[in-house]
C-alpha cells in the first residue's frame, strides 16, 4: 500500500513538475498582463506564438489569457447553476420517489450517462442541438448587425453550458442519489412520527443530513466541467472571443473558447516552444484549479460533517 | 447527585412520587377540559363519566355524551376496575383502543387480533418475549408499519374514538397527535435547537422566529430533563450529545410536536442504569398530561413506571390490566411464568 501510494505521489509531482516547468516561460515573460485582456484577440495571439510576430518574424509569447479564463468560467458557471437544481430533484426522484422498478432502470442510465466519453456529448451538441439554437434561437438581422465583430452560429456560450450541464449532472445525480440512499432509515422514520410527509422529511432532514456530499458532488463536477476539453471545443464555437455583456440576450450566443479547449485546439503546434510555453500556462491553471477543489471540497465537506455530524 | 438521578429501588417510592406529581398538577381538571367538555369540571377520576360499562357505578346521566364514540373497555380492563386504585387513570377513559388487530407481512400474521386499552393519562407497558410483535403493534399505532410494502392491516384503533385507519385520516395529524420514542436514540444531524424546534416549524404557516420558538423549546427541554444540561449550548449538533441526553432530546422533540400519547419502544434499552432511570422518572412526571405507551424488555421497569400492562406472546395479547396485578398475580400461567422467569 505505502509503495503503491509513494508511487502514484511520484507520477503526479512528476507531471505537476513538467508541466509547471513548461509553461513556466509563458508567465515569466507575460507577468500579471497574463491574465489580463489583451490589445490582440486570444486566437491571433496563440497563432503568432506558433507562427512568430508577424511583423518582425521574431518569437512572441505574448498571451493575455483572460478570453480563455473567461470561457471556462462561463461555461462551468452555468452549467453548474443549471445542472444543480436538475440533479438535486433528479437525485429525489430517483432515491425517494420513483417506484423500486423505475428507479432500477433509471440507476444504471445515470451511470451509464456518467462514464459517457465526453466526446460523444460533443458530437450530440453538434449534430443534434447546434443546427436547433441557430434556427431557433438566433435571428438573422441582429446576427447581421453583429457579423463584422463576431459569426454568430449554434456553437456558442449556451450550448457550451448546455452540454457540460448534460455531461456533469448524470455525475451529481449518481452522488447525491447514493447519499441520499444512505441517510439512516432512523432519521427518514423519526421525521415521519413528528408528522411529516415524504417530501418535506427529505428537504428537511435529508437534504441537511447530504450536504457533504452536496458539496463533493458538486466539486467534483466542477472539476470536470473545468477540464472539459473536447467537448467543448465542439460546442463552444472555439473562438477565442469576449462576449460583451452588453449584447443582452445575445451575450449567450457568442462563442468563446476555454481554457483546456485551447490546448486541444492548438495541439498540432507543440513544435513551436512559445505556443507548448502558453498552451502548458493554461495547463497549469487547470493543475492548480482542479486541485484547489479538491482539497476546497476535502476541508468543505469535512467542517460540514462536524458541524452537522453525518460522520458520526 | 440529584436524587432525580438516583434509580428508586422501591416501586412505592414511585408511586407516591407520580400521584404527589399528578395532583400538583390537577390532572382531572386538565383531562375534564380536553376530553370531556359537556363534563362538570372537577369530578374526581374514578367516578368519572363512562364508568358504566364496568357495572359496578352509577353513571351519571351526562355520562354516556362524554365521550360519544369511545370503544367499551375489554373485559379484563373492566374488571379490573373494582380493584382501581384512585390514584390510576380512569380505565373506563380511553383514549387508545386497538380491537381485532391484525398484521401481517407477506402474508405471515405477525399480530392475530390484538385487543389493548390505553386508559387516558396512563402509562401501558407493553411485554412479552422477543419477536412476539411488540414493535410491529406500536408502529401500528401511529400507522407507521404500513410504511413496509408487505405490510397488511386489519382491525381498528381508535383515538379518542375515531379509528385511525379511517379512510380520510390525516397521517401527519395522526403522527403529531401520536409521538413515537424510538429505541434506538434519533436525533437529527442538527442543531440541539433545530431539532427540538423541527415539528413546531413543521406545523406553522411561516417560518418562525428563533425567540419566537425560544420559550416552547425551553419549555419541552426543561419537561423532558434536558435544559439545564445544554441551556448555554443549544448550538451544538445534537449528534455530540450523549446517548441518554440524545434519548431525552428525542423525548423532547416529541414533545414539541404536543401529542396526546407517546409510544415508546423500549427507550433504554440503549442507555446505562442512571440515564435509564432518568427517563423513567421523566416517563412517571409525563403521565397524566399524555399518555405512554411503553414497550420494554425490563420487568422491573414495566413494574415500576406503568399503571397498566399487557403481556404479548406470539402475536396475541395473553393478560392485560393493572400492571401490580399483571406482574404479581397473573391469571394466566403462561403470563406467570414469564413474569417468574423475569423476576426469579
Ligand atoms: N417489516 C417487516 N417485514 C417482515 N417481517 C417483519 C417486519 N417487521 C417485523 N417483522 C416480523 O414480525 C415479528 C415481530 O417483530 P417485532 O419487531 O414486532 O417483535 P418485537 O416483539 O418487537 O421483538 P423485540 O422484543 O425483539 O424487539 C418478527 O418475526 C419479525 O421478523
Ligand atoms: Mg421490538
Amino acid at each position: 500500500m505505502i509503495a503503491i501510494s509513494a508511487f502514484m505521489l511520484i507520477v503526479i509531482g512528476a507531471i505537476a513538475i513538467f508541466v509547471f516547468y513548461t509553461g513556466w516561460p509563458s508567465f515569466s515573460a507575460n507577468g500579471l498582463s497574463w491574465f489580463g485582456t489583451g490589445d490582440q484577440p486570444l486566437d491571433v495571439q496563440l497563432g503568432n506564438s506558433f507562427l512568430g510576430d508577424p511583423e518582425t518574424g521574431e518569437p512572441s509569447t505574448v498571451l493575455n489569457a483572460w478570453p480563455a479564463i473567461l470561457g471556462t468560467l462561463l461555461t462551468t458557471g452555468g452549467a453548474l447553476l443549471l445542472s444543480f437544481p436538475f440533479a438535486l430533484l433528479g437525485a429525489i426522484f430517483i432515491a425517494e420517489l420513483a417506484p423500486k422498478r423505475l428507479a432500477a432502470i433509471l440507476d444504471p442510465i445515470v451511470t451509464i450517462l456518467a462514464a459517457t466519453p465526453s466526446v460523444i456529448y460533443g458530437l450530440f451538441a453538434i449534430l443534434v442541438l447546434a443546427p436547433r439554437i441557430e434556427r431557433n434561437l438566433i435571428p438573422q438581422e441582429q446576427a447581421e448587425q453583429l457579423s463584422a465583430v463576431v459569426t454568430l452560429t449554434g456553437a456558442n456560450v449556451l450550448l457550451g453550458i448546455l452540454v457540460l450541464s448534460l455531461m456533469i449532472a448524470p455525475l451529481m445525480i449518481a452522488i447525491f442519489a447514493d447519499a441520499l440512499r444512505a441517510v439512516p432509515i432512523k432519521w427518514k422514520e423519526g421525521a415521519i412520527a413528528l408528522g411529516c410527509d415524504e417530501w418535506r422529511m427529505t428537504r428537511r432532514v435529508s437534504l441537511r443530513a447530504i450536504r457533504p456530499a452536496l458539496v463533493a458532488g458538486t466539486t467534483l463536477a466542477m472539476g470536470r466541467a473545468v477540464g472539459e476539453a473536447i467537448a467543448l471545443s465542439m460546442a463552444t464555437g472555439s473562438i477565442g472571443f469576449v462576449p460583451n455583456p452588453l449584447d443582452g440576450y445575445f451575450f449567450f450566443l457568442e462563442p468563446v473558447r476555454t481554457m483546456a479547449s485551447s490546448i486541444v485546439d492548438y495541439s498540432e503546434g507543440f513544435e513551436s516552444p512559445e505556443l507548448k510555453a502558453n498552451l502548458f500556462a493554461f495547463g497549469v491553471i487547470l493543475l492548480i484549479t482542479t486541485a484547489a477543489l479538491t482539497i476546497g471540497a476535502k476541508i468543505a465537506s469535512r467542517s460540514a460533517e462536524r458541524r452537522l455530524g453525518g460522520g458520526q | 447527585m440529584e436524587p432525580m438521578d438516583t434509580p428508586s429501588n422501591d416501586p412505592t417510592d414511585e408511586r407516591a412520587a407520580r400521584q404527589e406529581w399528578r395532583h400538583a398538577h390537577d390532572r382531572t381538571s386538565d383531562l375534564q377540559a380536553a376530553g370531556n367538555p359537556t363534563d362538570p369540571t372537577m369530578v374526581p377520576p374514578v367516578a368519572t363519566a363512562d364508568a358504566e360499562p364496568a357495572g359496578t357505578q352509577a353513571a351519571p346521566p351526562a355520562a354516556s355524551t362524554a365521550t360519544p364514540a369511545a370503544a367499551q373497555p375489554t373485559e379484563r380492563i373492566a374488571k379490573s376496575m373494582t380493584e382501581h386504585p384512585a390514584h390510576v387513570p380512569n380505565p373506563s377513559d380511553l383514549v387508545l383502543a386497538i380491537r381485532g388487530l391484525r398484521v401481517a407481512f407477506s402474508g405471515n400474521e405477525i399480530l392475530h387480533g390484538v385487543d389493548i386499552d390505553a386508559p387516558r393519562g396512563a402509562v401501558v407497558a407493553l411485554v412479552g418475549p422477543s419477536g412476539c410483535g411488540k414493535t410491529t403493534l406500536l408502529r401500528s399505532i401511529n400507522r407507521l408499519t404500513e410504511l413496509a410494502p408487505t405490510a397488511s392491516i386489519n382491525g381498528e384503533i381508535q383515538l379518542d374514538g375515531q379509528n385511525v385507519y379511517d379512510r380520510g385520516t390525516d397521517l401527519n395529524l395522526l403522527r403529531r397527535r401520536i409521538g413515537m420514542v424510538f429505541q434506538q436514540p434519533n436525533p437529527f444531524p442538527m442543531t440541539i435547537f433545530d431539532n427540538v424546534a423541527f415539528a413546531m416549524r413543521e406545523q406553522a404557516k411561516t417560518r418562525p422566529s428563533r425567540s419566537s420558538l425560544m420559550p416552547a423549546v425551553q419549555d419541552v427541554l426543561q419537561r423532558a430533563g434536558l435544559w439545564d444540561e445544554v441551556k448555554d449550548n443549544l448550538d451544538r449538533n445534537a449528534l455530540s450529545l450523549s446517548g441518554g441526553q440524545q434519548q431525552r432530546l428525542c423525548i423532547a422533540r416529541t414533545l414539541a410536536a404536543n401529542p396526546e400519547v407517546i409510544l415508546m419502544d423500549e427507550p433504554c434499552s440503549a442507555l446505562d442504569p442512571r440515564s435509564t432511570a432518568r427517563i423513567e422518572e421523566l416517563i412517571i412526571q409525563l403521565a397524566g398530561s399524555l399518555t405512554v405507551v411503553i414497550v420494554t424488555h425490563n420487568l422491573a421497569q414495566a413494574k415500576r413506571i406503568g399503571d397498566y400492562a399487557a403481556y404479548l406472546l406470539n402475536g396475541d395479547v395473553i393478560e392485560q390490566g393493572l400492571a401490580r396485578k399483571v406482574f404479581e398475580d397473573p391469571d394466566q400461567q403462561s403470563t406467570r411464568d414469564f413474569v417468574s422467569g423475569m423476576f426469579g
